[in-house]
């Protein structure tokens, strides 16, 4: 009996070795500690003798593409430029919780430099505390921090991206002769990110005398959400011609409910933010246009104010990156694509 | 009769030795496998990652055992957080605002309990209606913003270090010394067994059944309000999605520490075992750098495990 119970809690503790063994060499990071048996383990990246650098990259959420695609120009920036370094990705769930005990974590291993993407700007001076008190320097890219110490930041101008939107659509209803009030589906207005969306399309909206009928804020961001919000909008204002949806998914989302409501004629669709099948939408016509911010092209940014801070260069200490307007004219272009390609929704070159 | 003894507490504890030995040989497993590991440094986070879980594991154990479940734990700590967190950050009263944290979560606490003990609904829906309402009325008091800037001295004292050790972690024990005694040796916990055993055998020898399962949601109330104020000292913030998960994460502590769903067997110091488990696999995967893609794959199994291990040595030995 009792060695049964023994055999059982061993068998259970090398269950758990193993299965990390076998997950960390599938890891993102081409990581040499991957040993498929518990008995030879104790050999790890930080042993080896090459030094390489390590690379923490913070994201809020893999859930959202936008994320994936950062933390995506991340790597990809690390090996493009040839740099000895590991990128690990510590996943938020969009929770500050975890977001502390990932970077309590991520600091136990001392890090070169860490990248992060908060979960929320009230949420940052806790862990910019701890970096700061480790002496580890901090990139943030997106969302911004309330207070406390970064070395640079890395941001889009939000409200230029929006305001460029609207006056796209509004010249565009103008052309078309197409008349009706507007509605938008934003993200958390206590972000300011999305307060800035929200204010730069009703700056458009203002300037063309269309009235905003109605806005609804999202809480899980889900194609799901998008679709329903959207349907009970048309449901709502019979006179609807505009709904602009603050973020990539729940934008799909929108657009399938106008489908479904045979309203693609007239009800049109914007968004911000882009994914492969936003554009497909966007060249369908279903979709009328997306100001995209370019995710990849911030994580890039990252990564090279962190080589030139790791150099003792100064680097500018907030970093602009526009958003790239795109209409069923443009997108074919090759350029644009080539835009989309490298600076929104790259592959991964880590695996 | 040492022996005896011994087999006899083997017996008794057999659940909770099972996940020790566990620990102690992923511990040792893990320690060779990252250098960082076993560091002083690294096991001081440990205890403060899993200060929130663990206290609010005390009211999982106490409410699960009793034959129920609190789904709501994660949302009280979102809405007293917000309230307090609201209060004081306007008026820089650091007391007044812990009082209304605990008094919010000892309140739903206590709605949970009448709506379970005396009312009779299902814990599962009941506890599910209050998750809703408390997450709701989150957002609609903050108007979907965050609260921040309470006053400094609420960190300053809770995250005081004595031997490197934050206050908080020392609450922590302290309250498992004390809740462990009121389980084993209260009138509270004996009846909190009985009821989870066999709730009308537990009427007929004469229990209130009605109060004493109030008293479980209760504690489960108190102690989210006292998880709550350690999640406010260590973010110094709180936003309309803190504590998302954390039932989850409270229920598996004390599902892995050997407290059965079924109701009447657990104690607490196999939660705490089990939480502290739980913390450090998370604390694991952390630091070998495995993709967070994998990570729920990897807890999933070994929850799976550590439940199918307790349940083949409990069924073994009937």
């Amino acid at each position: 009996m009792e060695m049964k119970k023994k055999l059982l809690a061993l068998l259970t503790a090398g269950v758990m070795a193993l299965s990390m063994a076998a997950c960390s060499s599938s890891s993102a990071a081409p990581s040499s500690s991957a040993a498929p048996s518990s008995s030879s383990a104790p050999e790890t990246q930080a042993d080896d003798s090459s030094e390489e650098m390590l690379i923490v990259y913070m994201t809020p959420s893999l859930d959202l593409p936008f994320w994936r695609y950062l933390a995506n120009g991340i790597e990809n920036e690390v090996i493009d430029s040839g740099m000895n370094a590991k990128v690990q990705l510590y996943d938020s769930n969009n929770s500050s919780e975890t977001q502390l005990q990932n970077a309590q974590d991520a600091i136990a291993l001392d890090p070169a430099v860490i990248i992060i993407s908060p979960t929320d700007s009230s949420s940052c001076p806790a862990v910019l505390d701890l970096a700061e008190e480790a002496g580890i320097p901090v990139v943030i890219a997106d969302i911004g921090t309330d207070s406390g110490k970064y070395d640079a930041f890395i941001i889009t101008p939000n409200a230029v991206g929006s305001q460029g939107l609207g006056e796209f659509v509004m010249s565009y209803m103008e052309q078309n002769n197409i008349t009706g009030t507007a509605a938008q589906i934003t993200g958390s207005l206590a972000r300011n990110n999305i307060k800035a969306r929200y204010e730069g399309f009703n700056a458009a909206l203002e300037a063309a005398n269309v009235e905003l009928a109605d806005y609804k804020q999202m809480q899980n961001m889900t194609r799901a959400e998008g679709e329903s919000l959207a349907s009970d909008l048309m449901t709502a204002n019979e006179d609807l011609a505009v709904i602009f949806c603050h973020m990539d998914e729940p934008t799909l989302g929108v657009v399938q409910a106008v489908q479904n409501a045979d309203k693609g004629d007239s009800v049109l669709v914007c968004g911000f933010d882009g994914t492969p099948e936003t554009v497909e939408k966007i060249e369908s016509g279903e979709l009328l246009a997306a100001a995209i911010q370019q995710p990849a092209l911030m994580g890039k940014y990252a990564v090279q104010c962190a080589q030139k801070i790791l150099a003792g260069e100064t680097v500018e200490e907030q970093i602009d990156v526009d958003t790239l307007l795109v209409t069923k004219e443009n997108c074919r272009d090759e350029e644009i694509i080539k835009q989309l390609e490298e600076n929104v929704f790259p592959e991964s070159k880590a695996n | 009769m040492k022996n005896e003894n011994l087999s006899r507490f083997l017996k008794l504890h057999r659940s909770e030795c099972t996940m020790l030995l566990v620990f102690i040989a992923f511990y040792i497993i893990m320690s060779f496998a990252s250098p960082v590991f076993s560091t002083s440094k690294n096991v001081l986070n440990v205890l403060s990652q899993m200060t929130v879980v663990a206290i609010l594991a005390i009211g999982q154990t106490f409410v699960i055992v009793s034959g129920g479940i609190d789904l709501s734990v994660g949302m009280v700590v979102c809405i007293s957080g917000m309230l307090g967190g609201m209060y004081m950050s306007k008026t820089g009263n650091l007391l007044v605002g812990i009082l209304i944290v605990l008094g919010v979560a000892l309140l739903v606490g206590m709605i949970n309990g009448f709506l379970v003990g005396y009312m009779k609904i299902a814990a599962f829906i009941a506890t599910l209606g209050t998750q809703s309402i408390c997450s709701s009325l989150a957002y609609v008091t903050s108007n979907g913003n965050s609260a921040a800037g309470f006053p400094r001295m609420l960190s300053e004292v809770g995250n005081y270090r004595i031997f490197n050790i934050r206050m908080y972690v020392y609450f922590l024990i302290i309250l498992y010394i004390v809740m462990i005694w009121v389980m084993a040796r209260t009138k509270v916990g004996r009846f909190t067994y009985a009821i989870g055993s066999n709730k009308d055998a537990a009427r007929l020898s004469g229990i209130n059944v009605s109060l004493y399962t109030m008293l479980c949601y209760m504690i489960s109330g108190l102690m989210c309000g006292l998880a709550t104020l350690v999640n406010m000292i260590r973010l110094m913030s709180v936003d309309p999605t803190t504590g998302t998960g954390l039932e989850m994460d409270a229920i598996a502590g004390a599902v892995i520490g050997g407290v059965s769903m079924a109701g009447g067997r657990g104690s607490l110091v196999g939660t705490f075992i089990g939480v502290l488990l739980y913390t450090f696999l998370r604390n694991a995967l952390n630091l070998l750098g495995i993709n967070p893609f994998w990570q729920g794959t990897v807890t999933g199994i070994v929850i799976i495990f550590a439940v199918l291990a307790e349940s083949l040595t409990n069924r073994k030995n009937r």
